[in-house]
């Protein structure tokens, strides 16, 4: 073995002082500039979203009928981004979590009073009148000297209602369904078994929206078009596959042991399943069940093509309608209802938050 | 080489105080072992030498300057860690040349390099996957850099 | 050596056992595979089905044929410019916003603190987290083409245009691109930057010590790391996108007239619009295959072994 070889000829860089004080300010600008750059391009890409939502909000607390006027927006928008601002230099020249704390108090009343003084006086609640008045639209109307539209519209608490029936019903389905499903195919041998899960993995990627036309024929062809019944039995069934594979993923994470020792102490398989298994699943029950009821809440295409009566009507078909019945004359009340519609939304995804990340897609490679 | 000086050193990660006032000098040329339990601070201490941590108060200096915030980059320190860091990605060679494409060095001089920073650690330099080829792979990173300075590489020894 | 009584207690077990094999096959799986069987198998043979005939508005079938075929392949003059449209609009959409800008989302977002990271990603989730009618609605103001609409506030105050755009009839294909593209940037940061959080963390310190400034950081060390995530939202999301035109028929009905009526639009006018139900379903019988072919390739993804592994209790 040849003697290892030695290191010759390389640069050696003996640092002077004035060196490494050159190197900490340029890595600090850098840093700087960095920083600078990171925020001032978020902030550019995300004004696009954020301003709309943002002015859904104000113009469904402020605009008179008829105008869609963006003074309140503008006005609110300065002061909220001073007091963002604000709270930001807070958090950073704050030198206890006391002194942070304190500054953040106090700017909020600043902001909440410059606020009252600048924008309270626009505000008002008549575009909520939907809520109260199945017949908003005429009366709309007739406030902006229009003519009589051609919509008839149910009251929204019935479409709220039809949209709580079939978001519930499916989860109740699909949370009684899948995980039956589910642990049959975890947890017993049979022969289709290997067959079953592979279609199982291909249903669930399966894009169920190419159905469209024969489900709509064959709902009517069964008489179950136009009817809640069939548009929860469909949404149910396309849902179906995903739920079965998220709660296999949470089934095959169950330990073997438990079921075995339930089984020695006594239990059937059935009961086993009722009693011992079930329960140490219930995250993933939460998890679909939160989704399932997403997705029927906010599901428009499969209720615009089923659906045709204004009774059984859904929130979505009716923010729909009010769009295009009522927007050209009164952005005030579109808003509203748009926010009705939305806040619900919201407090479902933001208590999904938590299971999205737990229903980590179990068998993913990567 | 220089001389390392910690002066009240703090490192803070949000409400947690990992490094409450740490005061050290190393001198030229000294050879230093930290020891000491799990979460004492050890790993932090040599991350904020290495420049991977900036100190949240207190002073670092090399050779009296301060250095908190000069770059990783910049500071010309080896270091090996103690879970290997092999990119996966890729091959061993890869792994060792890594280091040597930020010094704007030619190819064949870099390669060069490799292997005679392979011998020493006597790797060869096929495609290693059991572990003891992988744990010589981070000493052959550490020497190439560490050779073209007059840093001395730091590691810490743990207990066992 | 077992007496009678134990064979027959055997044998009774066994069949018992068979009884009850049959049982629990029907309550655990007989509703699930009832619902696929009746939702997923009859809706594709019930197309297939269809095609064949000339099905249409007066909901009776009087003929069985291939006519819908031979219009698929040489009477629909309008056909090669919906399938044109579509290329362009699920390429440009996927690279453009998916992936890329998904990337530089996920990129950027992580590089913050947490919190700012996460108030960003957040911002981006809204409208995926909006009902399909709200969003688009949101579009709808932003582009209005009188000086009412955001986008002209913006453009005429800030940047001095003279007369306001109107982006529905000007540019069409690009809105709803941008439109699509919003909701797809967002899949792609939230897989990506669960990707880029399972970076170890002492790679990215020991390429720093090494000498990778930024860039380099993400070229060597983040990018390597994503190239799974990459292949998969990017096979997931052509599926996804090829398939779904809920967004595009809210904001433009799928005109002006039929330029930004991708394909699956165009089987959704001419069975529900138009009433050419025979005709419909031929097109949809093409995204059928490819929608099944794509999700057979998705089994590259998954882990089959652990997907069907052995169950350990024989009994049942």
């Amino acid at each position: 073995m040849a003697a290892p070889a030695t290191f010759t000829g390389i640069d050696t860089r003996l640092a002077t002082p004035a060196d490494w004080d050159r190197l900490a300010a340029r890595a600090r600008s850098l840093r700087r500039a960095k920083a600078v750059a990171l925020y001032a391009f978020l902030i550019a890409v995300s004004l696009p979203i954020i301003l709309p939502y943002f002015w859904l909000l104000t113009i469904a607390f402020s605009t008179k009928t008829g105008v869609a006027d963006t003074l309140v927006l503008w006005r609110s928008l300065a002061v909220l981004a001073l007091a963002v601002i604000a709270f930001w230099l807070a958090a950073m020249l704050a030198q206890t979590r006391r002194q942070m704390w304190v500054g953040v108090t106090a700017i909020a009343l600043a902001a909440t009073i410059v606020f009252a003084r600048l924008v309270g006086p626009d505000l008002h609640l008549r575009n909520f009148i939907f809520l109260v008045e199945p017949d908003f639209a005429s009366i709309v109307r007739s406030r902006a000297g229009e003519v009589r539209g051609a919509v008839q519209f149910p009251s929204v608490w019935r479409a709220f209602g039809n949209s709580t029936l079939i978001a519930g019903a499916q989860t109740v389905i699909v949370l009684t369904v899948a995980p039956l499903a589910a642990y049959y195919l975890s947890r017993f041998q049979f022969p289709a078994r290997a067959a079953m899960l592979r279609s199982l993995l291909v249903l669930h990627a399966f894009p169920v929206l190419t159905l469209i036309v024969p489900m709509f024929l064959m709902l009517y062809w069964i008489g179950l078009l136009d009817t809640l019944a069939g548009v929860i039995l469909v949404l149910v069934a396309f849902e179906l596959p995903f739920a079965i594979f998220i709660m296999k993923g949470f089934f095959d994470a169950v330990p073997w042991d438990i079921e075995m020792s339930a089984l020695t102490d006594g239990a059937s398989r059935r009961q086993a399943f009722l009693r011992v298994v079930l329960p140490q699943v219930r995250n993933g029950l939460l998890a679909i069940a939160v989704f399932t009821f997403i997705r029927g809440w906010e599901e428009y295409i499969f209720v615009f093509t089923f659906l045709i009566r204004n009774t059984n009507w859904t929130m979505s078909l009716y923010m729909y309608y009010v769009r295009d019945d009522v927007m050209g004359v009164d952005y005030g009340v579109v808003s509203a209802v748009g926010v009705f519609y939305l806040v619900p939304s919201l407090i479902l995804y933001l208590a999904a938050q938590r299971y999205l990340m737990q229903m980590s897609i179990g068998g993913v490679k990567g | 080489m220089a001389r390392v000086e910690f002066h009240n050193v703090v490192k803070r990660f949000g409400d947690v105080e990992a490094i409450r006032d740490m005061n050290l000098t190393i001198e030229d040329g000294e050879f230093v072992a930290l020891l000491g339990p799990s979460g004492c601070g050890k790993s932090t201490s040599l991350f904020m030498l290495a420049g991977i941590y900036l100190p949240s108060s207190g002073e670092l200096l090399f050779d009296d300057r301060v250095v908190n915030e000069v770059e990783a980059k910049d500071r010309n320190i080896g270091i090996v860690f103690q879970s290997y860091a092999l990119y996966p990605h890729m091959t061993v060679r890869d792994n060792v040349l890594f280091p040597l494409r930020f010094k704007r060095i030619p190819r064949e001089e870099a390669l060069g390099r490799v292997r005679a920073a392979a011998d020493l650690v006597q790797a060869s330099c096929r495609a290693a996957s059991s572990s003891g080829w992988r744990s010589r792979a981070p000493w052959s990173r550490s020497p190439s850099s560490c050779f073209s300075t007059s840093r001395s590489p730091i590691w810490t020894r743990r207990s066992g | 050596m077992a007496s009678i009584n134990e064979l027959m207690t055997e044998r009774r077990g066994h069949a018992g056992s068979a009884v009850r094999r049959r049982t629990n096959f029907g309550i655990f799986l007989g509703p699930a595979i009832a619902l696929t069987v009746l939702f997923f198998v009859i809706p594709v043979i019930i197309d297939i089905a269809v095609s064949f005939t000339d099905l249409d508005r007066t909901l009776r079938v009087s003929k069985f044929t291939t006519e819908q075929y031979q219009k698929v392949f040489q009477g629909d003059r309008r056909l090669p410019q919906v399938i044109g449209l579509t290329f362009i609009y699920v390429f440009s959409t996927l690279a453009i916003f998916n992936v890329t800008f998904g990337l530089v989302l996920a990129l950027t977002t992580t590089s913050l603190n947490d919190m700012s990271g996460g108030f960003f990603r957040g911002v981006w989730l809204l409208p995926r987290m909006s009902p399909s009618v709200l969003y688009i609605l949101l579009w709808l103001w932003v582009v209005n083409p009188s000086d009412v609409g955001l986008l002209n506030q913006f453009l005429i105050q800030v940047l001095g245009l003279t007369k306001p755009l109107d982006l529905m009839t000007t540019a069409p294909v690009a809105l709803v691109i941008i439109a699509n593209g919003f909701i797809g940037a967002s899949m792609g940061m939230i897989i990506f930057t669960a990707a880029i959080r399972g970076i170890p963390e002492h790679l990215l310190h020991a390429a720093e010590v090494d000498g990778a400034g930024t860039l380099a950081k993400i070229r060597f060390v983040t990018l390597p790391a994503l190239r799974w995530p990459i292949s998969f939202v990017t096979i997931y999301q052509t599926l996804s996108l090829l398939v779904s035109f809920e967004y595009i028929l809210l904001l433009t009905k799928g005109g002006p007239f039929y330029d930004t009526t991708v394909y699956a639009l165009y089987v959704y006018r001419h069975a529900f619009a138009s009433g050419q139900y025979g005709y419909g379903a031929a097109l949809a019988l093409f995204l059928i295959v490819i929608g099944i072919a794509v999700a057979l390739l998705g089994w590259r993804f998954f882990d089959l072994g652990r997907l069907l592994q052995r169950p350990r209790i024989e009994v049942h």
